[in-house]
């Protein structure tokens, strides 16, 4: 008799250590094609020209989380080149790209349950990204389970837009914006 | 027995906790930005700078009716050079004329004055005029054999972000000019000259 309850003791500290009640709230990210943890890639290749004045890119994100309560951070590195000849100033920086999130709830997801922070609410620049910057506040949970194929979620779209200008010296760039979800 | 039942009981519970997919975490994305800048060479027309105005021909009449104290009649052809390239050449080459006169003109007889300005935002020293067309010169000097050099180019054309385009052009003008002699016979005399931006 005894034996059993000191198990049974054992395995609930063991639980509460594993898995703190925080935890089991459920937060996932995955792209349009619901894979989880997904690597989307931007990519840019262009000449600058008369015209059209700007080249861009957009990729999407779908958030599903079963609490109300959640924040999407960011962190950036970069642009930076290791091949682009002449004056540094002219490289292609981060306040030179342009950054337009939308948030959009499907299936039982609240349409107002995610909310876009300043100064992400409209057109900002990608330099906006910082380290750890706060993207969206999430009030409401998207539904009751974040399985990848649930179709309740919020679908977060970027938008970059890069001017061709003459300005910018020819070569390479490389960056990276990292997106995490995570409880407040 | 007893004992058993609490094992598989607390077997079943670790089970489900490791395997009920909704509690598994897949919270982050990663966005790598890769950016490629192509150099690149432009020309367009300085009356029509725009996309339309790219590579432009641009015609240049000169009508002349020989009189005693007759100006020369001169005509333009100003285009822009926009490049991001630290390098570059502005080039000339002429086709044969074609006589219809015969006029007795002769390519030494069209005078040729080439200039360069640039805009605000635009390096007024990205490009120097070769001689000899640092001065008044005419198109004879312009050969029908190879292109000649007329712009050494050194530097971009941009000196600061300008993303409507509007003041970060490097202009060339041409100016074409022939006096109204009494030796030319009437006819029409006709050349086209071809500026070619290349990089080397």
């Amino acid at each position: 008799m005894t034996f059993p309850r000191i198990l049974f003791l054992f395995i609930f500290i063991f639980l509460i250590l594993v898995f703190p009640i925080n935890s089991l709230a459920c937060l996932s990210i995955t792209d349009d094609l619901n894979t989880p943890n997904p690597i989307i890639n931007a990519s840019f290749s262009f000449q600058p020209d008369i015209n059209p004045f700007t080249d861009c890119w957009s990729g999407a994100m779908r958030i599903r989380s079963d609490k109300n309560g959640w924040r999407l951070v960011a962190t950036r590195v970069g642009p930076s080149s290791s091949n682009a000849e002449g004056n540094s100033q002219d490289n292609v920086m981060a306040n030179d790209i342009t950054l337009n999130i939308s948030v959009q709830a499907f299936g039982q997801a609240d349409s107002n349950g995610a909310i876009l922070v300043s100064p992400f609410s409209s057109q900002t620049e990608l330099s906006s990204i910082q380290s750890g910057t706060f993207i969206i506040s999430g009030v409401k949970k998207s539904s009751n389970s974040c399985s990848s194929f649930n179709p309740s979620y919020y679908k977060v779209t970027k938008k970059l837009c890069l001017f061709r200008d003459f300005i910018f010296n020819p070569g390479a760039y490389n960056g990276q914006v990292s997106y995490i979800l995570i409880n407040p | 027995m007893r004992l058993n039942k609490s094992f598989i009981f607390t077997l079943i519970v670790l089970l489900i906790l490791f395997t009920v997919p909704i509690k598994t975490f897949s919270q982050s994305a990663t966005v790598p930005i890769n950016i490629n800048v192509n150099g690149t060479l432009t020309i367009s027309d300085a009356s029509n700078d725009s996309s339309a105005g790219k590579n432009p021909t641009i015609n240049v009449n000169l009508s002349i009716t020989p009189d005693l104290g007759a100006a020369p009649a001169t005509g333009n052809a100003n285009f822009r050079i926009r490049t991001n390239r630290s390098n570059w050449r502005l080039t000339a080459q002429r086709t044969s004329e074609v006589d219809t006169g015969p006029t007795n003109i002769v390519a030494m007889d069209i005078a040729l004055l080439v200039t360069t300005q640039a805009g605000t935002n635009a390096n007024a020293m990205a490009g120097t005029l070769v001689a000899p067309f640092t001065a008044t010169t005419d198109l004879s000097n312009i050969s029908t054999a190879a292109p000649v050099d007329v712009v050494s180019g050194t530097a971009k054309t941009s000196t600061a972000r300008d993303n409507t385009n509007t003041n970060n052009y490097f202009q060339i003008n041409t100016q074409y000019s022939i006096l109204p002699d009494f030796f030319f016979q009437p006819g029409t005399w006709r050349t086209t000259i071809t500026y070619n931006l290349v990089s080397p």
